[in-house]
């Protein structure tokens, strides 16, 4: 029945990966079962910078020197994530199953937004400062594509332990209902922009898709869709104490109603004025007619219907290396997520025992939607059952927010029983 | 226990507290350049002017046809049917008689003549009217009264009606008010033997409430009807009507060139046709004795110098069967009047003096005379203007409505411009200045820095060769734009040039100007 509890909070992580697993998971032993609470989010991109995050999330002008900032670090390619997760876990352990030993169950309720894009140079431009400064340019706007999803996920899954005199295993898989809150997809495989020099016409040759869950829901709580998705976590620590930790993550779907808006968009279009029969009369008319509704109906076949949405399923791998035992821990790894617009990520960090009871995990790591990040985070036996986890794995962000493009804060707190 | 529910619900205030951070009420928000075309459309002549005063010629040039009148038949001076009261009385001559209920005193039909000002009618249908009945009894008795106009028929059915009379209190008479609408009545006013002229066919019925009482009757017990027509308007008449003479002088709207504030304009040639209508059967003999073109905006006219002036115009009587109204057309162009002098002084209104003889030379239709009274005598201007002109500093002026919602976007405009792109196929040159008016119609505002819309170039011949393109620039800011979603109105002032005055320039059909408004604008973009 030995870390079971560990296991638990790799699972329940999404997002938090696996450094910040509970290094005080076996002072706890001991204890039967186990509640808790985790909340974390994460943005990062390898072009926008945390002060434009903040101005866009919290409110404000976003000036020229703003956007200046971000063209700077813009590629043609660029990428965006975010991630926010909550939620709470209740694990036990379990004596014996059918005369078994070493299995364990848990239940998690959480509450997930992820965000993510990949966009042009040409795409943030043209967004930011309109058309004008590129009129008698072509650009590509196309290899866009963004997802949003927000749902509830209740999650149940056991764990087995397999204990011997040298080694250690641990496997376990977690299943879960998901309820569908809120998504959009879309996906501009080719969209080529171009604007006359006098603004004499506007021309663009697009092809892509765009899928909505109902508009009429959307609230916390609200059923737009429903799925399942499974976690798959396996972990063992060799003679030498060094461990091997893999794990699947979110890898399932959730499927939205019929009353989903998809547009489907495949459209050589030029627009060189609204044709207009009875100029003298200035009326509504004339301006709704070139309205965001009209242009979309120009451009695209529309309806309503079902569709899935397959959940960015994240793969981690790490070792953890044991160069003195109680004080150093150094772990490598590799997280990858696809259909996230998400470059694999390697990291590399450290788990430093300032003291029996307080850890100190410094942290660097290179790619996700970001480039290189450093963190910092620390655990802690706080006594009577309480473990604190908390840090951050782009400490930079709040030292260097105009000049990093990551931030991010997790926080877990369980109490053993 | 108690111990795990104090950690549990501790666990979860502090994960809500960690995860409950909102956003701002500031909106996140940026500056935008945009460029974008908004509309565009292409004019001709047709667009320009309404559809119905364009004609084309066979050569494609146009030629511009519009139609005044200015004289209208007054129908009262020669058919009025004043409001008129006719009273009758009914009473025994002498004794007395005991009615019992249900006994009739009088059964009475009879003629009765209506006043017709000198006019012998013999059919008077009516378009509108209200008869009225005042009854006063001085029976003691409550009486029925019926009263029938035969020679009155709305669709074969003669006017009736009836009604109880009150009784007398042997002080005050019994008294009946009631009023009915006549129209779609036709009355034969030949009476009841079809033998006279002016006169209706009555039929009165009276007798004692059977659910009465009886009671005696004396001479003294009269019933008074007086039987009030008000407001009579006729459809049709028919009879003779008698000889009469109408003069008037009076002036009309010509609203030809109602846009035109300004300016000097040379037709190089015009065609105008009096056109005198007689849809009445009589015979009629009109004098136009003057007819002049009045410009109030420059205080000036033109009196129109022509043989027909002073000159008796006989017109003859419409045809009642089929229906077929008499005409007389009088053609003026520049050989024979100074018509082009008079179109040139560009008039807004027209005066004139006719008098209009009817009937001149008595009754010859033997009462035969009828009149629609929808269809009378007028006299219009029928003008054609070949398009062929030239102009100096034409002004005109026009409002156009506008009607735009107030909304949050148009807010965000910062400042930008808006340019028209003229490309002119016309060979006038314009100048375009966009006023904003307020509530009170007064303007607050203009719009164009450039307003001039150059002409087209044309050849030898002043025909059109190519277009020629002018960009009219309307600068924006926030209250500009405010401004413009604010107003109800705008009002353009365009002043006309025709290249190489003042040689005059053909307008054809095919001539046209290509518009396109291009906005430039630095926008503030809110995503919500």
């Amino acid at each position: 029945m030995k870390k079971i509890t560990f296991l638990f909070v790799l699972l329940a992580a999404n997002c938090v990966f696996a450094q910040e697993r509970s290094i005080f998971s076996q002072a706890h032993d001991s204890s039967h079962f186990s509640v808790g609470v985790f909340s974390n989010y994460a943005v990062n991109s390898n072009a926008l910078n945390n002060s434009f995050y903040k101005k866009i999330y919290l409110g404000g002008f976003i000036s020229n020197d703003d956007k200046a900032l971000v063209g700077k670090k813009l590629k043609n390619e660029n990428r965006f994530g975010v991630d926010v997760n909550s939620g709470i876990s209740f694990s036990q352990k379990i004596d014996t199953v059918l005369n078994q030993t070493g299995y364990g169950y848990f239940v998690s309720l959480r509450n997930c937004k992820h965000l993510d894009m990949s966009f042009s140079k040409d795409m943030f431009n043209v967004l930011m400062y309109g058309n004008e400064p590129f009129a008698g340019q072509s650009l590509n706007l196309g290899n866009f594509s963004a997802s949003y999803v927000a749902y509830q996920q209740v999650q149940w899954g056991f764990t087995k332990t397999i204990q011997s005199d040298s080694a250690f295993t641990q496997y376990g898989l977690g299943l879960s209902y998901l309820n569908g809150q809120k998504n959009f997809t879309t996906r501009i495989e080719k969209a080529d922009f171009f604007t006359e020099q006098n603004g004499d016409y506007l021309t663009l040759d697009i092809a892509g898709q765009f899928a909505q869950s109902d508009t009429t829901k959307g609230k916390f709580g609200s059923r737009s869709g429903s799925g399942f998705c499974a976690d798959f976590f396996y972990h063992t620590i060799f003679e030498n104490k060094s461990e091997l930790s893999v794990s699947i993550q979110n890898l399932g779907f959730i499927s939205f109603s019929e009353q989903s808006p998809v547009y489907l968009i495949d459209s050589n279009f030029t627009f060189d004025g609204l044709e207009v029969d009875k100029l003298l009369t200035l009326k509504d008319s004339v301006l709704l007619a070139i309205s965001k509704d009209t242009i979309v109906d120009n451009v695209s076949t529309h309806g309503s219907k079902g569709y899935s949405y397959t959940l960015p399923t994240t793969f981690t791998f790490n070792y953890t290396y044991i160069v003195k035992e109680n004080k150093l821990q150094l772990t490598a790894g590799l997280i990858t997520r696809i259909q996230a617009n998400f470059r694999p990520m390697v990291y590399l960090s450290a788990n430093y025992f300032i003291c029996s009871k307080f850890v100190l995990i410094p942290l660097l790591s290179y790619g996700g939607y970001g480039n290189l990040s450093s963190g910092l985070a620390f655990q802690t036996d706080m006594g009577k059952g309480f473990v604190l986890a908390a840090g951050s794995r782009n400490i930079e962000g709040y030292i260097a927010p105009k000049k990093s493009t990551g931030q991010g804060l997790y926080f877990s707190l369980k109490k053993y029983f | 226990m108690m111990n795990i529910k104090r950690s549990v619900i501790f666990l979860l205030l502090l994960g809500s507290a960690f995860t409950s951070c909102k956003k701002n009420l500031d909106e996140a928000n940026w500056d935008v350049d945009g460029l974008t075309p908004i509309f565009k459309t292409s004019l001709d002549i047709n667009n320009l002017l309404a559809d119905s005063l364009i004609q084309k010629n066979a050569d494609n040039s146009l030629k511009l046809v519009y139609s005044n009148r200015f004289y209208n038949f007054n129908v009262d001076s020669l058919l009025d049917v004043p409001d008129t009261t006719v009273r009758s009385s009914f009473k025994i001559p002498f004794g007395s008689i005991n009615a019992t209920p249900g006994f009739q005193l009088f059964n009475s039909t009879s003629d009765t003549k209506y006043a017709a000002d000198g006019a012998a009618l013999n059919k008077l249908f009516i378009n509108s009217g209200t008869l009225t009945f005042l009854i006063k009894s001085k029976v003691e008795e409550k009486t029925d009264f019926t009263y029938s106009i035969p020679s009155a028929t709305k669709g074969g059915t003669a006017f009736t009606f009836s009604t109880t009379v009150p009784a007398s209190d042997g002080v005050n008479d019994g008294v009946y008010t009631g009023s009915f609408d006549i129209a779609g009545y036709d009355f034969d006013l030949t009476g009841q033997y079809h033998n006279t002229v002016n006169a209706f066919t009555t039929s009165v019925q009276v007798g004692i409430n059977p659910n009465g009482n009886a009671v005696t009757i004396t001479p003294a017990d009269s019933i008074e009807v007086f039987l009030t027509f008000s407001a009579v308007v006729p459809s049709y008449a028919k009879g003779y009507f008698g000889m009469q003479n109408s003069s008037v002088a009076s002036t009309s709207n010509f609203d030809l060139f109602n846009r035109i504030r300004a300016g000097a304009i040379g037709l190089e040639n015009t065609t105008v046709t009096l056109k005198l209508t007689n849809g009445i059967g009589v015979d009629a003999t009109a004098h136009i004795n003057s007819l002049t073109s009045f410009n109030t905006r420059t205080n000036t006219s033109v009196s129109l110098v022509n043989n027909i002036v002073g000159a008796p115009i006989n017109i003859n009587r419409a045809l009642e069967s089929p229906y077929t109204p008499s005409f007389y057309y009088n053609v003026m162009n520049s050989n024979n009047s100074n018509i082009k002098a008079l179109l040139e002084n560009l008039p807004d209104k027209m005066s004139y003096n006719i008098d209009v003889a009817i009937n001149p030379n008595g009754n010859i239709s033997n009462g035969n005379d009828f009149v629609f009274t929808d269809k009378l005598i007028d006299a219009s201007l029928d003008v054609e203007i070949p398009l062929s002109f030239f102009a100096t500093n034409l002004t005109l002026i026009d409002t156009v409505d506008v009607s735009l919602t107030e909304q949050t976007e148009h807010n965000r405009v910062n400042s930008g411009t808006l340019t028209l792109k003229v490309d002119n196929g016309f060979p006038l040159e314009a100048s375009i200045q966009l006023y904003l008016l307020n509530e009170n119609g007064n303007v607050y505002d203009s719009l164009l820095t450039s307003t001039l819309v150059e002409a087209a170039p044309v050849d030898g011949n002043l025909i059109v060769t190519s277009k020629k393109l002018s960009k009219l620039i309307i600068p924006l800011n926030k209250q500009k734009v405010d401004k413009v979603f604010a107003t109800k109105k705008i009002l353009v002032k365009t002043i006309f040039n025709t290249v190489s005055n003042p040689q005059y320039v053909k307008i054809y059909s095919d001539y046209t100007m290509d518009l396109k408004l291009i906005a430039n604008f630095n926008y503030n973009i809110q995503p919500k």
